[in-house]
């Protein structure tokens, strides 16, 4: 695992976002209930894991010392390893296989594609991916983490999943694929100038009129709406819609270069399709009236989390937390020696 | 003290799988009273192992002890301890100590942090096995066995190389042991930990031949089964793999599985609440005892307990018959020594694994189930494999050899068992299932016998005769096969063509045949089967 990795698991910030952004939207799914599938691409120690289970989002049968429902993937032996042993119990499925081409290529790998398609679908997809899910070094069309989005989406509809929440991160201070920034910029064009919705509050928001200004004047919120329309039409593509979205921004600035995450999460529901609605251009719209949305929380609404100004007070906030919950696991608990340095002379 | 050549020899071969290697630590975890006890492998890299118990723990002075005098326990074989909240003694394993060989066996190094109750200072002890060494092989860094020529030489320089007494200023020891370097340390822990008590071993440079063997290396060069690879998430799953799947199993391609079901097999666990070991089923004094030792072991998050599910008790057929003993007595040179036993017959054992006897000492399994039953004296052919059972002895600790894993089979301990054994099978058991399988309806004949008389029914209606009911009956074996009364048709059981054989079958429904449509008589017949018998013989 990633030295990056196991910083962000065991950081303040981040829990931040697993409570304010995560677990409010697997909130507005579940209600008052729990997740009946839950699939995560986790760092050790599930920390998402274990605070869902422990705010009973996630069932954890004592018994069985199962969470029931959730499904984990990691093609990192070391990571899969560390994952096993970083829980209170098994998770429903734990694949060690890269998920990208398991839902890309199942024929590859068809018993682990077949107890893949066993848990669809999921009431909530957690897509941690926490680098770039188009850096510019990918030379095909399409990168994979896109590219399984899609099957994944489509997966959830023949599933028959009918509400379920989606978080994607993705690192926005690295440098993304030309084709696809020219993708999202020519969305957000077309989008302007067919949608005047969109177009008006575009210009509010961010004070341009076109998507080239905005990534010049700020990439960072280009890329956030750019890849939430990508998503939309990822969802639309399969009957979809988005019917809330929201992000939270972390960004570490404590240590130079600066880097920034972008944490993206939308409660995705299949929409009735009254008789009225036949024309594409009528479901364009519903489809786009979210993202509108999205754009006006640019203004104050999306929350942002700095290293520098926030750490300390998210860290009174949850460090006892993190503490309990990233040293909670299967093993029989044996209290750790006093580290020597401490030790009186 | 044991030649340190002859330790290293015994700690390279001693125990035959990883998992009887690890159940040796977990039978050290139980010797030390622990009631949990955690194994974390490292699946699937195996890069690091850990065995965690909340037993007695030891003290720095204990444990320098045990490592320069490996075999020498504070306790003694056979010992009774008591656990706080268990209903059942258990009975020390001896030869603690041991368990160190174990490790050199699957790790080049070993850490080992414990505590006892009531102390706030332990002990971490950091040990390195030198019959290994690291060497960079193709550009990895392997552990590999070193030269022995090289190690004797070693050994004989070692008086020279002794290390002195005094401490340095760390307060740390080195220490040279029979199969390697030992250095400890005292570990102080915190006031309010006072009460906890645990050993921990962690295993790290893990041996590659280990490392290979775990993660399957002879699965991953078989494209097949490499794609057959799936993940497990509870221990049921496991069970139904070894059972429908057992042939792959034996083969290598779940090494991992197999090592959870040993260790399922090995461990004084409780039993699942299903079959004859549910409540109120013939069974539930033995799932008493097993529960009465308060034991769990937990690998990799998931929690072991007896290899037995609902299907164990319904594949291949449902139980004939269950024998039990419970706190019988076997003697040896006049002391006698408790015993409690169970087997159960079912005309299919599967997965095979458990066909035979599987001998718990003190709960804990010596070796796996033994289909030769401590060497019965005589050919009951495929009986044998109709069984599967367990004895829960006593007494038999001073007849184990040095791995715990097997016995020493001249042991007079071992021989009064198997006697005691062999008397049950050759008395109770076997003339009981030879029994079974002449009792109407225990054998497929009878099936066969009720599909004759069915289809003669059937054949009879057909053609509209006035027979309208076929019956087997015994007439003797010397009188004919078929008799007519009235509507009527009897079938001899006792004539060679009336016993239901599957051969014959074909030919008694012809002959049948033959009667109804008013072809040939009863008499008829019985001259044409001794006729066709005659030509046969000729």
């Amino acid at each position: 695992m990633a030295a990056v990795d196991d910083k962000m698991a065991v950081c303040p910030l981040k829990h931040e976002v697993r409570i304010a952004l995560w677990e409010k939207y697997i909130r507005t799914v579940v209600g008052a209930g729990h997740l009946k599938r839950y699939l995560t691409l986790y760092s050790p120690p599930l920390m998402d894991v274990k605070l869902f289970a422990e705010k009973g989002l996630i069932v954890f049968d004592p018994e069985k010392q199962l969470y029931v429902g959730v499904v984990g993937a990691t093609y990192d032996a070391k990571a899969y390893a560390a994952a096993q042993d970083t829980l209170g119990g098994r998770l429903d499925l734990l694949l060690d296989v890269n998920i990208n081409h398991l839902l890309d290529k199942p024929s590859k790998y068809p018993v682990k594609a077949k107890q893949l398609y066993e848990k669809f679908p999921f009431d909530a997809v957690n897509l941690d991916y926490t680098n770039s899910i188009f850096h510019e070094s990918t030379k095909e069309d399409i990168s994979e983490h896109l590219g399984a989005l899609d099957a994944l989406i489509n997966r959830q509809n023949a599933a028959g999943a009918k509400k379920f929440a989606l978080m994607i991160t993705t690192r926005s201070d690295l440098k993304f694929a030309e084709a696809f920034l020219a993708d999202i910029n020519a969305r957000i064009d077309a989008n302007i100038k067919t949608t005047p919705g969109f177009g008006d509050e575009f210009a509010r928001v961010f004070k341009c009129e076109s998507a080239d200004a905005l990534a010049a004047a700020a990439h960072g919120k280009f890329l956030s709406v750019g890849l939430a329309k990508f998503v939309a039409a990822v969802l639309g593509d399969h009957g979809y819609r988005i019917s809330s979205c929201d992000a939270h921004w972390l960004i570490r600035d404590a240590v130079k270069p600066v880097r920034e995450l972008l944490h993206l999460a939308f409660l995705v529901e299949r929409p009735p399709v009254p008789r009225a609605l036949k024309k594409p251009t009528d479901a364009g719209r519903r489809l786009e009236s979210e993202i509108v949305k999205f754009v006006g929380k640019h203004v104050d609404g999306i929350a942002s989390i700095k290293e520098t100004s926030d750490f300390k007070i998210l860290y009174e906030r949850h460090g006892a937390e993190i503490a309990r919950l990233s040293t909670l696991n299967f093993e029989v608990a044996t209290p750790e020696p006093e580290p020597e340095a401490d030790r009186p002379a | 003290m044991v030649s340190a050549r002859i330790l290293r020899h015994v700690s390279r071969g001693i125990y035959r799988t990883p998992a009887a290697a690890l159940k040796e630590l977990v039978s050290n975890a139980y010797d030390a009273s622990s009631s949990e006890v955690s194994i974390s492998t490292g699946y699937p890299s195996f890069e690091k192992m850990a065995v965690t118990d909340n037993g007695d723990g030891m003290t720095r002075k204990d444990f320098s002890r045990l490592v320069q005098h490996i075999g020498l326990s504070s306790k003694s074989a056979g010992d009774l301890i008591t656990i706080p909240g268990a209903t059942q003694q258990r009975r020390v394993l001896g030869h603690y100590g041991i368990g160190l060989l174990a490790v050199g066996q699957l790790a080049g190094q070993m850490r080992v942090t414990s505590k006892k109750k009531g102390e706030i200072v332990g002990f971490i002890a950091t040990l390195d096995f030198d019959q290994f060494e690291r060497k960079l092989i193709e550009g990895v860094e392997r552990a590999i066995i070193r030269d022995e020529a090289e190690l004797e030489k070693e050994d004989a320089e070692r008086p020279r190389k002794a290390i002195s007494s005094a401490k340095p200023a760390d307060g740390s020891e080195d220490k040279k042991f029979p199969i390697g370097n030992c250095k400890i340390k005292d570990a102080k822990f915190n006031e309010k930990d006072r009460a906890a008590h645990f050993t921990k071993i962690e295993l790290t440079q893990i041996r590659p031949e280990v490392k290979d063997k775990l993660a399957g290396k002879l699965r991953d060069r078989n494209e097949i089964a490499k794609k057959k690879q799936r993940y497990f998430a509870q221990f049921d799953d496991i069970l139904e793999l070894i059972r429908d799947s057992e042939g792959d199993v034996r083969q290598g391609q779940y090494p991992y599985e197999r090592l959870c079901w040993e260790l399922a097999v090995y461990c004084p666990l409780i039993y699942p609440a299903v079959g004859l070991f549910s409540a109120k089923k013939s069974l539930q004094a033995f799932s008493d005892i097993a529960g009465g030792y308060s034991f769990s072991l937990v690998v990799d998050g998931m929690k072991l307990r007896k290899p037995f599910d609902k299907s164990f008790f319904v594949a291949g057929g449902s139980v004939n018959k269950v024998w039990s003993w419970l706190s019988e007595t076997y003697s040896k040179n006049g002391t006698d020594h408790k015993v409690s036993a169970y087997l159960i017959h079912k005309g299919r054992i599967r997965p095979k694994s458990m066909q035979g006897v599987l001998i718990r000492e003190s709960g804990v399994a010596v070796g796996l189930y033994d289909t030769t039953y401590m060497e019965y004296p005589f050919n009951e052919g495929h009986k044998f494999n109709q069984l599967s059972g367990e004895i829960f002895a006593e007494g038999l600790s001073g007849a184990l050899n040095i791995d715990r894993n097997s016995f020493n089979e001249t042991d007079d301990r071992y021989l009064s068992l198997s006697s005691w054994l062999h008397e049950k099978l050759q008395k109770e058991v076997f003339p009981a299932i030879k029994k079974l399988q002449k009792l109407p309806g225990s054998s497929k004949r009878e099936a066969n016998k009720q599909a004759i008389a069915s289809m003669i029914i059937a054949l009879g209606r057909l053609i509209k005769n006035k027979i309208t009911r076929a019956q087997f009956r015994s007439a003797g074996k010397r009188e004919p096969l078929f008799e007519v009364s009235d509507r009527i048709l009897y079938i001899n059981s006792d004539h060679p063509d009336g016993k239901g054989s599957s051969a014959k079958q074909e030919k008694v429904l012809l002959a049948a045949a033959a009667i109804i449509a008013g072809h040939l008589s009863a008499d008829k017949v019985e001259k044409l089967l001794a006729q066709i018998e005659e030509a046969k013989e000729k």
